[in-house]
């Protein structure tokens, strides 16, 4: 909401300086920021006169006219269609600079010269009107700069109010709280109301047909009025809080507005249709066309404002365009109400509307305020208008609303704040903030009804606080609270995943949970995600099964931008459909393509492959103090079949990976092999095992032999190395691949497979021949049981 | 035996010399076999001991094995003296690239959460985390959200088949703390957020956040600055001046939002604080007493402070990035420039 300085000061009568108001409203819980006016955009622009018109001489749609400016009269070419002689405009002359954009200088145009510019709004920044020049009142002083005279050097608060307080929806509202907050007493005054001799009551009765929708619903009668402009003064407060001026009685309904936070509706009685305000819920398929010209089909959420026929108005968010003041209005009926907030909110939602007035009315207005706005409203119509009031208020108050009185013990503010808030600062605070407070060991607190926030103990003891100022309060420096509280492995597991990966030079991604349904399908085609009912886009359609999806699209975005060769990994959560509820189980994933590691002078890059991964996670497994990892073809939804797999540390298996599918791959414009793996996270903790004792280094040497072996292809390097540890016994300490050749001069259908097998014994040194035994035994029996045959 | 000691001092004399002028490595290689290797003369030499007297082999042995140390050293400081001649200054091309190992590197996300929660593990405050997919009673209700309230408007809430929600904050653990635990508690729950929004350079669909909330007898308002001020200190920087202003959230009264001041123009205004010197961090506020009963705690006897701030603003303010939508676009030139 935006009110201007000069508002507030004449309604608070508070003395401090801009710059000063703002901060202490925002130090008070009324954020706002201040704007202030530049002059240096309204140098040499004035108030001038438009004293003689005539054609343009060469164009048709120019006039050229003089203005006078007091001193000095100007020769000014104008294209404005409201131009005419006689009225007051705001001139700028060369020199000036209108908002910082546009320079005036002296120019011929089409062979007249021309010595500055009739503005319009929008050129002096007051609105976006580009309609005509801006013509101010007749009694608009003559060369007066305009920055003066049209209120332009008024800064401007901008202000955040926060939900709970509709009571600073309104200048007197925010008024009251500066009040407050300088220690002033606080009673705005009131204009007294002339009323006429015709009764109110002869014009309009008032039924309410759902008085929980509709606690009350009050009127008046202004006769006799004549539309016309708003005096500049009203266009211009309206204008400063962002509000269009429309004619004298629209402007005093807005302007009272927002002034006391109640919005008003004048309706024209003549077309109004009837003589009864009649406040029902809408039926199921009415229609009714809001006066934007929109036809809306309603329902029983819609309260509407009836003449007993037809509808006139949606309660609260919007009136109708067939009683809408007209230019040929005369009598009004200003309607002043009291609507129950969620019926607005509900209704608003339904119309798909969201008015000044809706804004107000969802939050909550004062219901015993709808009066004494209404008797305002009168008063400015009968000043600005030339109406006449008739008597009396119909006023329907169908279901009262009364004031909350609430105890408060004063020690509560001190055991919540935790400072030493003094009783009667108390009582002072409340008191004008339009409370009525009892004095006592408990205070007693009447609570107006325009505070509708305020409803506990709790609520005065923060309006206590929030006056003295959060910023007063003693900062404590003791540490409160328990001095151990546990860690938990479900979570320091992630870092330690963490620093794993990224010293083995993975990147971490992070993804958003979400996930487009079609290309998830592809990677995921038989898991049913959770559908997101409201997205605004595809792309946050479902929440993501499988972290898969998040690494492909991180690797796609950088494929994209040529960086092809990547090792990445994320730590998250997916969504799965549960029993009762959804699970959220986390994982870790980690994605490999191109040649991460680069080239290298001394040798060939590795390409990612199966290999590469594989090594990846038994690093990982190792870091986190699990058994070693071994891998088993077994299929897996988004991998390639031929080299799937799924992931098992000591037997147990931990998640799955392998080659993305191709085909998926390209979906995320990768067009190069992507190696995969996801592991859950509950998996990758190591269980709890009882602290083993250290094992004691060897005292006697090892003794080294290598072995090569000709075998099927078909026979897998794991079994060969089982077959070597089991048939070594204790002697074989450690046997290991290091080397594996296919192709000449081995047969076809065959390969190579070369071990180094190291022989050791705890309790003495080996005999050569013992190690010529026990190898010779290994070959044996390797060739026994896969047909192997010694390379030489 | 005298023609065994002639045999050494001859070996002495012929080995000394070709080993100290031997030319190459090769050659010098030649040299030990000959004299040292499984048939080299000093080995037969000290084979042949076996079939002499004790005292023989005492003098003999001993001499011989002199001079095999003596050799063995000779060979060595020769072999050293020729390959310094062959890898000498000039000769190696130092700046050819090393090894391509990497570090990599966490998340910018990740590197300022965790120093978030660090420094809070070190006031006593234990980690927990509740679903990203909510119930409406602990995203909404029981954080005394009344139903149809337009406070509900300010977060834009995904919702989910199933009668369920993402939720829009991380709030919504504290209730499921509570519910599972007596006071005191002291936890700080980070994590991940949603908000229906439309996402452009400054607003994301999702974020996260650090939620930390204390419950205890007579924990006041003054506790909460103490802890704020401590976090502040130590992730902004020692002194860094802060204000609190009321604000409004429907789970904490009194509730307050606490600002620095701008750490780019100390105060004077720039474009990155809007010109308001200060920089909006976090939320915080005493635990309604509504939220409070709605767990069973009995908010006369305990009361209890809370706090909430987003992860990617204060990642965002601290390296000057000015796209949100970077830190889940994942290109690896820009996750690698956090460390």
């Amino acid at each position: 909401m935006r009110l201007p300085y000069s508002w507030l000061k004449e309604l608070s009568g508070i003395d401090w300086s801009p710059e000063e108001t703002a901060r202490r409203l925002t130090a008070s819980g009324t954020a706002c920021v201040l704007e202030m006016p530049n002059p240096e955009h309204f140098q040499n622009v004035v108030i001038g006169h438009i004293t003689k018109l005539e054609r343009h001489p060469n164009a048709d749609r120019l006039v050229v006219t003089e203005v006078n400016t007091g001193d000095a009269s100007h020769t000014v070419i104008c294209g404005a269609p409201n131009c005419a002689v006689g009225q007051k405009v705001v001139l700028a002359l060369p020199g000036a600079n209108l908002k910082g954009e546009l320079a005036v200088k002296p120019i011929t145009m089409r062979g007249v010269k021309s010595a500055g510019m009739i503005c319009a709004e929008d050129e002096l920044g007051i609105s976006a009107d580009h309609a005509g020049i801006m013509v101010l009142d007749p009694d608009a002083p003559i060369g007066q700069p305009a920055f003066e005279y049209l209120g332009l050097d008024d800064p401007v608060f901008n202000l955040e109010i926060t939900p709970n307080r509709p009571d600073c929806l309104s200048a007197i509202g925010v008024a009251r709280e500066l009040a407050v907050l300088a220690g002033r007493p606080y009673a705005p005054k009131i204009d007294p109301l002339h009323e006429g001799s015709r009764a109110a009551s002869d014009f309009i009765k008032i039924t309410i047909a759902d008085s929980q929708a509709c606690p009350r619903y009050a009127a008046r009668i202004i006769t006799g009025l004549k539309i016309g402009p708003s005096p500049w003064w009203i266009r211009r407060r309206l204008l400063a809080c962002g509000m269009r001026p429309i004619n004298n009685l629209v402007d005093i309904t807005n302007y009272v507005m927002l002034e006391t936070g109640q919005p008003l509706h004048g309706f024209d009685y003549d077309r109004f249709g009837s003589q009864e305000v009649v406040v029902r819920r809408a039926t199921e398929g009415e229609s009714f066309t809001t006066l934007d010209g929109k036809e809306h089909r309603l329902d029983p959420t819609v309260l509407m404002i009836t003449n007993g026929h037809a509808g006139v108005a949606a309660a609260g968010v919007m009136g109708g365009l067939e009683s809408e003041v007209a230019d040929t209005t005369t009598t009004v009926l200003l309607e002043s109400a009291y609507f129950d907030p969620g019926v607005v909110r509900k209704s608003a939602r339904r119309l798909g509307l969201a008015t000044e007035s809706s804004y107000r009315f969802e939050r909550g207005i004062d219901p015993n305020g709808v009066v004494r706005a209404a008797d305002r409203a009168a008063a400015m119509m009968v000043r600005f208008g030339g109406g006449e009031v008739a008597a009396g208020v119909v006023d329907n108050y169908a279901r009262t609303i009364s004031p909350v009185k609430i105890a408060l013990r004063p020690a509560q503010v001190r055991r919540i704040s935790g400072a030493d808030v003094a009783v009667p600062f108390t009582e002072t605070t409340l008191r004008g903030l339009g409370m009525d407070v009892t004095s006592g060991d408990t205070l007693s607190v009447v609570v107006p009804t325009f505070r509708p926030d305020i409803t506990r103990e709790i609520d005065l003891v923060e309006e206590v606080i929030r006056v003295y100022g959060l910023d007063n309060i003693p900062v404590s420096r003791q540490n409160g609270g328990p001095l151990y509280t546990p860690t938990h492995r479900h979570h320091t597991i992630k870092t330690d995943i963490r620093n794993i990966l990224i010293g083995l030079g993975f990147e971490e991604t992070m993804g958003t949970g979400f996930a487009h349904a079609e290309r998830l399908q592809k990677i995921d085609p038989g898991l049913d995600p959770i559908r997101v009912t409201n997205s605004m886009s595809d792309e946050f359609g479902v929440m993501r099964t499988r972290l898969l999806y998040s690494l492909l699209l991180s690797a796609g975005n950088n494929v994209r931008h040529r960086n092809m060769d990547l090792a990445i990994f994320e730590i998250g959560k997916v969504y799965l459909k549960g029993e009762k509820a959804p699970l959220e189980p986390e994982y870790a994933g980690v994605l490999l393509t191109g040649r991460p590691d680069g080239v290298y002078w001394k040798g060939k890059a590795f390409e990612s492959d199966l290999f590469e991964l594989k090594g990846v996670l038994a690093a990982l497994a190792e870091g986190l103090g699990l058994e070693p990892v071994s891998l088993r073809l077994e299929p897996a939804p988004g991998y390639d079949p031929a080299q799937s797999v799924a992931i098992l540390c000591g037997g147990q298996v931990v998640g799955h990976g392998g080659l993305v599918d191709r085909r998926i791959c390209r979906m995320f414009d990768i067009k190069q092999d992507c190696f995969g793996a996801e592991l859950e996270l509950t998996q990758l903790i190591a269980p709890e095992r009882a602290r083993k004792p250290f094992v004691s280094l060897p005292k006697f040497p090892a003794s080294t032999r290598d072995l090569a072996v000709i075998v099927d292809a078909s026979v897998t390097a794991e079994a060969v190395l089982n077959e070597i540890r089991a048939v070594g016994g204790g002697l074989v300490e450690a046997a290991s691949l290091f080397d594996l050749f296919t192709g000449e001069p081995v047969p076809a259908g065959k390969k190579s497979l070369a071990f180094s097998i190291s022989y050791r014994a705890a309790d003495k040194t080996l005999e050569d021949e013992e190690v010529d035994r026990v190898h010779g035994r290994i070959v044996e029996y390797l060739g026994q049981k896969f047909n192997a045959r010694l390379r030489e | 035996m005298q023609i065994i000691l002639d045999e050494l001092g001859r070996l002495e004399t012929d080995a000394v010399r070709q080993i100290t002028t031997a030319g190459t490595l090769d050659i010098l290689e030649e040299l030990r076999v000959q004299v040292l290797g499984k048939k080299g003369r000093l080995t037969a030499i000290l084979r042949g001991l076996k079939d002499l007297t004790p005292d023989q082999k005492r003098d003999i042995g001993g001499r011989a094995n002199q001079l095999k140390s003596k050799l063995e050293e000779l060979i060595v400081s020769r072999r050293d003296e020729l390959m310094g001649a062959a890898s000498g200054p000039g000769l190696i091309d130092v700046t050819l690239p090393g090894r391509p190992l990497h570090h990599g590197h966490r998340h910018l996300v990740t590197l300022v959460m965790d120093q978030i929660v660090n420094i809070f593990q070190r006031m006593g405050f234990e980690i927990a985390d509740g679903p990203d997919i909510e119930t409406d009673y602990y995203n909404f209700s029981a954080l005394n959200f009344p139903p149809d309230h337009p406070a509900r408007d300010e977060q834009d809430t995904f919702y989910v088949e199933g009668d369920r929600l993402l939720r829009t904050h991380t709030s919504g653990v504290q209730v499921r703390e509570f519910e599972k635990r007596k006071p005191p508690v002291k936890i700080i729950a980070p994590g991940l957020v949603f908000r229906n929004e439309a996402v452009n350079a400054r607003a994301h669909c999702v974020f996260h956040q650090v939620e930390g909330f204390f419950v205890d007898t007579n924990v006041t308002f003054s506790d909460l600055k103490g802890v704020l001020e401590a976090f502040v200190y130590e992730f902004f920087g020692s002194g860094v001046a802060m204000r609190y202003r009321p604000s409004f959230f429907p789970f904490t009264e009194p509730s307050a939002e606490v600002d620095i001041r701008c750490f780019f123009c100390g105060g004077k205004g720039c474009p990155i604080c809007k010109n308001e010197g200060w920089l909006e961090i976090l939320g915080s506020g005493m635990i309604d007493p509504a939220v409070l009963k709605n767990v069973g705690y009995d908010s006369e006897r305990v009361s209890g402070y809370a706090f909430g701030m987003g992860v990617e603003r204060p990642a965002m303010l601290r390296y000057q990035v000015n796209d949100i939508r970077l830190l889940f676009e994942n290109d690896i030139r820009f996750i690698r420039q956090f460390r």
